[in-house]
């Protein structure tokens, strides 16, 4: 141990660094080179990975503040890292959340193929994003931000099943995101004249500075899956392996978004309350949640549906760090300490249930509770939490976000409701669904073939089924543990009674709205049809179906007609220097033999014209 | 003499070298071969062994008086040992490319000739300080481009050989006159002398239309496209590593370390290079031949380097110097691969490929890595030229700068991926297509390899930039 520690203290951190960031990715490597027959060995090198980063950021957060800078590639371009407060959170955060997925991983992946690939984006991805934590240089934080892309979509186009056009989706939004992520480091470094991080503090949001302030916020957006880079997300759900999109997308991406969405809003700018950037950060914010919602309440495929609330949810982490007041920031890293578990959990089940059944589709899946209680529990526990409801942790966090949206703008709190309306009423929708009623197997499958996950995927759908239920009923000390590492100043917690009360009434109604829905129609899958064919509703959620609204395809809609416009310029010049010219100059060296007549006269006359150029040249030049 | 002749060497072994092969040719093709090879690799050792002096504020100088108060000279300083090294280098992998790519052609004694000359006459116009020999220089490559682009003797080719002669004579030609103008302005050729001096805008108006022309950016671009019809080492020579990047090295070495120019072309320049990559970009997405997406590729990256070594800040001017050698690697490397898929399917349309990855595991990865680079992904060398262009921009002060480049930036990602996927993802459709011989599956290699190297070990690359960059003293 004592090797260990000085391993880790050794020049000044920079032993950190190596294990933190290249340990990973090295293990990651490991995995790759070993071949699917030693699935064993690979499984071994992938769990050693998970917990050696966890016994590392345990150290981290209780060790002491640690600096490490190494020249990199000039003009202030540093490798600079540095644990301090809110990295020591987010790092133990990503840790803890990432055992547990590996713990899950490693049960999982024994029956799929590709393992040694999945096992190595996941470490890959966890050494990135454990940079992001880590990193004090924003162009430190730009590469490893950048690399979490660069394996997001390399994990989708080279898998088992690669899904090309996902893959492309993938990097096509978060490319958008990114490039505009370089161009606020890029104003916020001439603003501030530094590119290290911990320099930058409190800039005005005004002028350039909101060119930046914008730039680093849509960064964050694009990691944090937010409107409008969030339509890969339900079908990289449904298509790419569930390991991956559980540690990637649902909690590595989630936190190093929210991660650096709290540092922009908090930290290197000054958002004003009320200011148009803060409430334009905060309509964001409610689309986000109203699409994710809304979205979530008509899928039938199980993973679609949770990939939507996870959409959602970012809406929620949105809303509380745009608010730009202490509570809201405060509600917003709460929320993600509730829901990314909650997620998971959820994400976990559906795994569970899809691997079991053979199926993701919710018309052919019901009564599962009765065939895996464990999992059916655990699920409802999830979705409890994930829907905000009391008393779980996401509850609690859920209140000083609405009381600050509340504060800024009531149509937006209007919107907020919606959200947690469409979002509860979603997760109430597929639970009941998936888990009660009578039982209901895909063609062909016999209720004997169902199985209760092993205890390994169990455990961990277990523990962060309770994670969330666990902060509610320790919320005090707990929030008071997060502020004392962050140095939040807000205290207690001061959301009004009759927001709270609304907010149960929301909650409520999404109940009354399934109960109604499903004695209706007879079928929970259907108990949301009212809301989903309601006049005027039913085009939007056709236009939706259809993708019209997906921000891809509309990007690519543009695309199509600005390249098609590209090429006809393009065309247009070619054809000046293949066309135009050629006859240009077929027209003048014709026009120039038509004058060689052979007659002396008009060659003399010529001559004469000649000279008196020259000659009025001359004058005018000397 | 000193170490100067490593300067000499760097230009004159593939000068006059080249003129030995079609003799060498006829007793030995093989020996030929090899000699071109050995002949752009000794520039490439002598550039490397050249770098220490330059980096230590000793460049080394090659100076020669003659009557009428006329100079003759080269200088071996970071700049040029930076661009020299990334010609030579990414040229030598492109000539073994040529050894498993070339031999199905005619008239190879003429191919090794005019490549070896080509690649002397761009190490003179790299290490010349004198106007009139770097235009010398400048117009032996625009010779040996249209032989080189007429290579296969067809119709076709001569036809498009001879477009972008005129083009680059054109271009040239005014930039020799802009060249005759400064000497009657300053009375002197030398390039040294003329450091921080102002300049006339029409002359710098008449210099620039030659480089816009060499670098192929818009309005004079359109040689460059039609030219995707040569062998893909020529294509890879001319189009993606060399002469193109030639072009915007020569504006940062006359108007970054030579005349000081009007505030005015801090802004005129760059807004010419961000429109010429906007709309080079755009053809690229609707483009369906993979070397004609290459080529526009080409000129949108090559306009890029441009922006940032126009838009007058450090930083800038940095990265355009790190661009031109990421850009010759990766665009290079693209057009081997694009010329590899081509030799193996017979087919350059994207719609009629796909799932090559199967077949040709080695170019998928090549042209992968080199996309990745070109798009400006970590941990690739692209990535911190990416970053130090935009940078640039928002420095100079004109954000509307940085915004264009950041919309050409994901049109570059929009069009790569689309041709990467469309390639060598999905449904396989050209079964018989397999990887071609071991000479050009390393070549790709190499230069996938090395974006991937230049990337990780950054600093080699950046020091000598960011030196470069604050050697000029004008910031």
């Amino acid at each position: 141990m004592n090797a260990f520690s000085s391993l880790i203290a050794s020049g000044g951190g920079l032993g950190l660094l190596l294990l933190m960031v290249a340990l990973p990715a090295l293990l990651g490597l490991a995995c790759l080179a070993l071949s699917r027959r030693s699935y064993g060995g690979q499984a071994l090198l992938f769990f050693l990975g998970a917990t050696v980063n966890l016994i590392l950021a345990l150290f981290i957060l209780f060790g002491e503040e640690q600096t490490v800078l190494l020249p990199w590639a000039g003009f202030e371009i540093n490798l600079a890292l540095r644990i301090y407060g809110f990295s020591r959170l987010m790092l133990i955060l990503s840790a803890v959340l990432f055992f547990l997925s590996a713990l899950y991983s490693v049960a999982f992946m024994r029956r799929e193929n590709r393992s040694g690939q999945v096992f190595f984006y996941c470490l890959l991805a966890l050494a990135f994003t454990n940079g992001v934590f880590l990193a004090n240089n924003f162009v430190t934080l730009l590469f490893f931000w950048e690399g979490i892309l660069a394996v997001c979509f390399a994990a989708q186009l080279y898998n088992d099943r690669p899904k090309v056009r996902t893959a492309v989706k993938t990097l096509v939004l978060g490319a958008a995101g990114d490039i505009m992520f370089i161009v606020g480091v890029a104003v916020t470094a001439v603003q501030s004249g530094t590119l290290m991080m911990d320099v930058v503090s409190g800039l005005a949001a005004e002028g350039p500075g909101a060119l930046g302030f914008i730039g680093l916020a849509l960064g964050a957006l694009a990691r944090a899956c937010a409107v409008p880079f969030q339509s890969w997300l339900p079908d990289a759900a449904a298509e790419a392996p569930l390991p991956f999109v559980v540690t990637l997308p649902v909690c590595l991406e989630r936190v190093a978004g929210a991660y650096l969405l709290l540092r922009v809003t908090g930290g290197f700018y000054a958002l004003a309350p009320g200011s148009a950037l803060s409430i334009a950060l905060m309509i964001v914010g409610v689309l986000t949640f109203l699409a994710g919602g809304m979205m979530a309440l008509i899928q039938r495929n199980l993973k679609r549906v949770l990939a939507f609330v996870a959409i959602g949810q970012a809406g929620l982490l949105l809303l509380g760090a745009g608010s730009a007041v202490p509570a809201g920031s405060d509600g917003a890293l709460l929320s993600l300490f509730a829901q990314v578990p909650a997620l998971m959990c959820m994400f976990f089940a559906a795994g569970q249930v899809e691997q079991s059944t053979g199926s993701a589709d919710l018309r052919r899946l019901g009564g599962l509770g009765h065939l895996m209680p464990f999992t059916g529990v655990a699920f409802v526990l999830g979705a409890a939490c994930a829907a905000g409801l009391p008393p779980f942790g996401s509850f609690f966090a859920d209140q000083l976000i609405f009381s600050a949206v509340n504060d800024a703008d009531i149509l937006l709190y209007i919107g907020s409701l919606l959200g947690l309306f469409f979002t509860a009423a979603a997760l109430m929708r597929v639970g009941a669904t998936c888990f009660f009623g009578p039982v209901r197997l895909p063609e062909g499958m016999e209720r004997e073939q169902v199985k209760e996950a092993p205890g390994a995927m169990a455990l961990p759908t277990v523990l962060l089924a309770v994670a969330g239920l666990g902060m509610g009923v320790l919320i005090g000390p707990f929030s008071s543990a997060v502020r004392n590492v962050t140095g939040s100043t807000v205290e207690g917690w001061s959301f009004s009674l009759v927001l709270c009360l609304i907010y149960v009434i929301a909650l409520l109604l999404a109940v009354l709205n399934h109960i109604t829905g499903h004695r209706a129609t007879g079928e929970a899958l259907r108990a949301a049809d009212h809301i989903h064919y309601l006049p005027g509703l039913y085009r939007v959620y056709d236009a939706a179906e259809r993708h019209y609204l997906d921000p891809y395809n509309i990007l690519m809609g543009v695309v199509r007609v600005y390249s098609w416009l590209c090429r006809m310029i393009d065309r247009c010049l070619s054809w000046i220097y293949e066309n135009l010219l050629e006859r240009l100059v077929d027209r003048g060296s014709g026009a120039l033999h038509d004058l060689n007549t052979g007659v002396v006269n008009q060659y003399l006359l010529w001559t004469l014209g000649g000279l008196a150029f020259l000659v009025l040249l001359f004058l005018v030049l000397v | 003499m000193g170490s100067q002749w490593l300067i000499l060497a760097c230009i004159f072994v593939p000068l006059l070298g080249s003129f030995l092969l079609p003799v060498l040719g006829r007793i030995n093709t093989n020996a030929r071969n090899l000699a071109s090879l050995l002949f752009v690799l000794v520039s490439l050792v002598c550039a490397v062994l050249a770098l220490h002096p330059a980096m230590t504020g000793q460049p080394l100088r090659v100076w020669l008086e003659l009557p009428q108060g006329l100079s003759l000279g080269f200088l071996g300083d970071g700049m040029a040992i930076l661009a020299a090294m990334a010609f030579s280098l990414t040229a030598a992998v492109i000539i073994f490319y040529s050894f498993g790519y070339i031999e199905r052609f005619e008239n190879l004694n003429e191919y090794y000739f005019m490549v070896t000359l080509f690649m002397g006459a761009v190490m003179g116009a790299v290490f010349s300080t004198n106007l009139i020999l770097t235009y010398a220089f400048w117009e032996i490559t625009s010779i040996c481009c249209w032989r080189l682009l007429g290579f296969d003797r067809s119709e076709k080719s001569i036809r498009l050989a001879g477009k972008a002669l005129l083009v680059n004579v054109c271009g040239s030609l005014l930039m020799l006159a802009g060249f005759i103008s400064v000497y009657m302005n300053m009375g002197t050729f030398n390039l040294l002398d003329m450091q921080g001096r102002g300049v006339d805008n029409w002359l710098m108006a008449l210099m620039l239309c030659g480089i816009l022309a060499k670098a192929a950016v818009l309005p004079l671009h359109s040689w460059l496209p039609a030219s995707s019809d040569a062998p893909a080492p020529v294509s890879a020579l001319i189009g993606g590593a060399v002469m193109v990047n030639l072009g915007v090295y020569i504006y940062a070495r006359l108007f970054l370390a030579g005349f000081q120019l009007e505030p005015v072309w801090t802004v005129v320049t760059p807004a010419i290079a961000a429109v010429s990559a906007l709309i080079s970009a755009g053809a690229a997405m609707r483009e369906t031949d993979i070397r004609r997406i290459m080529a526009y590729s080409a000129v949108c990256q090559t306009s890029f380097i441009l922006m940032g070594v126009s838009c007058g800040t450090m930083i800038g001017a940095a990265g355009g110097l790190i661009s031109i050698l990421m850009n010759a690697l990766a665009c290079g490397g693209l057009f081997l691969c694009a010329g590899t898929v081509e030799r193996s399917t017979g087919v350059r349309d994207i719609n009629e490929l796909g799932g090559l990855a199967k077949n040709m595991p080695l170019t998928a990865l090549s042209f992968g890595l080199c996309a990745l680079s070109v798009m400006g992904l970590p941990p690739f060398g692209g990535f911190f030229a990416k970053y130090m262009l935009i940078a640039g921009a928002v420095q100079s002060g004109h954000i509307w700068l940085a915004l264009l480049f950041a919309a050409a930036a994901l049109m570059t990602v929009i069009y790569l991926l689309r041709v990467f996927t469309r390639v060598f993802f999905g449904p396989l459709i050209n079964h018989e297509a397999t990887e071609r011989s071991w000479e050009m599956v390393v070549s790709m290699l190499i230069l996938g390899g090395l974006t991937l190297l230049t990337g990780l070990f950054i600093n080699v690359p950046s020091d000598i930039a960011v030196y470069v960059a604050e050697s000029l003293g004008r910031w």
